[in-house]
């Protein structure tokens, strides 16, 4: 006689359905690009973290006699402390300084990685606060928002970025950041914006309304999970285009200063010499092209995940 | 279409104004130029001096008033007006970006095109792994390999140089320039075409005999077409900013990498200068984007009248 509730139990539990998520779940995982995306971000994020464990030497650690050596050199070089020989090993070659350039690429993840999420969140933030108030007010708010946006789009973002830059008198990691995230905010905006109006029209909104909920606890409760899919996937190409932007800025020398490493500063050190010793270039650019490649790709699979219509 | 061609002007018009507005206050907020000017230890008199010289001495409407009469001014810098100035880094800009802008075209629209003709198979493959990574490569470092691998080691092609009169100068910026466009026109014409594929008239089309290829490009193309030219004008922005980091690499003399120092200088009429004539650019190809969009499509064209 008790097993009657029990068995009915089960079979509800068995049919109940999946939520979206999960099932967004269960599509990533079918994507093998996607996985091994982030895998590789997972490494990386490991990598950043425990940079002072991974990393050979110290990044600033200077080795005469071994400058611009090529990748796997290994010899003896002049300790700079105490004048000792000491034998040293550099799996991808030395700096014009006599640099490890394995240790500063792992140093420098950490601030890739950083000043990208840190700029990620500035621009959902405001992108997500002007999308949902242009969106869902409408009218001469929206209109002005909108205008506003248009204006920030048209500007060619490293150029703004460097110019709000120089409104600082020494750049920084967090003018970097705080540059990126002011820049990049245009494109959250539009797509929230957009994806307010087709939500803000149906049922459950009028529903909402009509048991007297308020406009903000709509925009909060309501509108805004609704719209979290294609947020979720914005921020993590914006990631790498943040990372990208972080090279750029820090290449054209605003970026984080000497001697800490990042690998646009590394690329721009590189300038001078990289024709006559090619792996002072090749090897952070290559540090950046994997870590972007990686986010868009895990982004592209998160949004096929998604978004199961814009599947083929 | 004259009404609709009024319309976009008009809306326009705050687009200029907020992007002199947004230099303008960033200009005031950097501070001071005049301590960057003058030689160190110079007396309050000099300062003034230069000051006034400069118009630093008058109040800030009628600074700004000034650019919006179009009166750019003369470069603090170099003693030349910043018209000239402006108009010389235009110059070579103008050559990358027009260059950028055709092998970006040809290439995505190309790829697009094999992509979705044959979805799913090896050059499908090829060309969506060669998107990813021409979205994820940073134009600096492009440049770059480029010189590395075709100026160094192969010797194919010369170093870039400013004063080219040869095309194989500016092989390796316009590639490098062009890259992150034609990854994005490629994507974006696959996905359209594939989708156009799916609609209704590509099936009547299919049915009655039509073959794959034609309808392609004789029926999906010229309604992709659309979307595509959208894209194509948004991307001017980007152009801009890969040509600073594409001139800084390949140390050419262009607009982007000028405003670049001028903007490391505290050269304040330059960098108004150069954004101005960049927002007036922005907005004239936007325009013809718009123009070129509504004579694609008549659905625009009447909508609007």
């Amino acid at each position: 006689m008790s097993d009657a509730p029990r068995a009915e139990a089960t079979v509800a539990l068995a049919a109940e359905p999946a939520g979206p998520w999960r099932l967004a779940w269960r599509r990533l995982r079918r994507n093998r690009a996607a996985l091994f995306a982030l895998g590789v971000l997972t490494i990386l994020t490991v990598i950043a973290l425990g940079a002072p464990l991974w990393a050979p030497y110290d990044y600033a650690r200077q080795f005469q006699g071994a400058e611009r050596v090529p990748p796997g050199w290994s010899g003896e070089v002049r300790d700079a402390a105490n004048g000792d020989m000491r034998a040293s090993r550099h799996w991808l070659g030395t700096d014009d300084n006599g640099r490890d350039t394995l240790s500063r690429i792992v140093y420098g993840a950490r601030v890739s990685l950083l000043v990208g999420i840190l700029a990620t969140l500035v621009s959902l933030v405001l992108g997500v606060a002007v999308g949902l108030v242009a969106g869902f007010h409408g009218g001469w708010l929206d209109a002005a928002l909108m205008r506003v946006t248009d204006t920030v789009y048209a500007f060619p973002s490293v150029l703004l970025a460097v110019a709000i830059t120089a409104v600082f008198d020494r750049p920084s990691l967090w003018v970097v950041f705080l540059a990126l995230g002011l820049v990049g905010w245009t494109g959250i905006a539009r797509l929230v914006r957009s994806q307010v109006l087709t939500v803000k029209t149906l049922d459950y909104i009028t529903a909402a309304r009509a048991m007297g909920a308020g406009s903000a606890r709509i925009l909060v409760r309501h509108v805004l999970p609704n719209c979290l899919g294609p947020i979720v996937v914005a921020g993590t190409l914006a990631l790498g285009g943040n990372i990208l932007g972080e090279a750029g800025l820090s290449f054209l020398g605003l970026g984080v200063q000497e001697p800490y490493p990042s690998w646009g500063g590394m690329l721009a050190n590189a300038r001078q010499n990289y024709q006559y010793y090619w792996w002072l270039a090749v090897f952070p650019g290559a540090a950046i092209v994997i870590t972007v490649l990686a986010f868009n790709l895990f982004g592209d699979g998160l949004r096929d995940a998604l978004d199961p219509r814009a599947r083929r | 279409m004259a009404t609709f061609i009024f319309r976009r002007l008009l809306q326009a018009v705050p687009v200029v104004l907020g992007i002199v507005l947004i230099c303008f206050v960033l200009l005031k907020a950097s501070g001071d130029p005049t301590h960057m000017l003058v030689r160190q230890g110079a007396s309050a008199e000099e300062r003034l001096m230069v000051r006034e010289r400069l118009g630093l001495n008058k109040p800030w409407y009628s600074q700004l008033g000034r650019y919006l009469m179009l009166d750019l001014g003369r470069s603090y810098r170099q003693e030349r007006p910043v018209l000239d100035i402006v108009l010389d880094g235009a110059a070579v800009t103008a050559r990358l970006a027009l260059g950028a802008m055709i092998v970006a075209v040809a290439l995505g629209l190309l790829s697009g095109i094999f992509s979705a003709y044959r979805p799913h198979s090896p050059i499908d493959y090829a060309c969506a792994a060669g998107a990813s990574i021409g979205i994820s490569v940073p134009a600096f470092f492009l440049a770059m390999l480029l010189i590395l691998i075709f100026s160094v080691k192969l010797q194919w092609l010369p170093l870039p140089a400013p004063e080219a009169g040869k095309l194989a100068y500016l092989v390796i910026p316009v590639l490098t320039l062009g890259m992150l466009s034609t990854a994005l026109i490629a994507r974006l014409t696959r996905g359209c075409l594939l989708e156009e594929m799916t609609q209704d008239y590509v099936r009547t089309g299919r049915a009655k005999g039509l073959q794959d290829l034609k309808a392609l490009t004789g029926h999906a193309f010229p309604n992709a077409l659309v979307p595509i030219t959208t894209v194509i004008g948004n991307n001017l922005a980007g152009l801009l900013t890969g040509a600073v980091l594409t001139e800084t690499a390949c140390a050419l003399p262009g607009l982007g990498r000028m405003i670049f120092e001028a903007i490391s200088q505290r050269d304040h009429p330059v960098i108004m200068g150069g954004c101005l004539f960049f927002a007036l650019i922005f907005v004239a190809v936007n325009l013809g984007v718009d123009i070129l969009y509504a004579l694609l499509d008549p659905r625009i064209r009447y909508g609007h009248e």
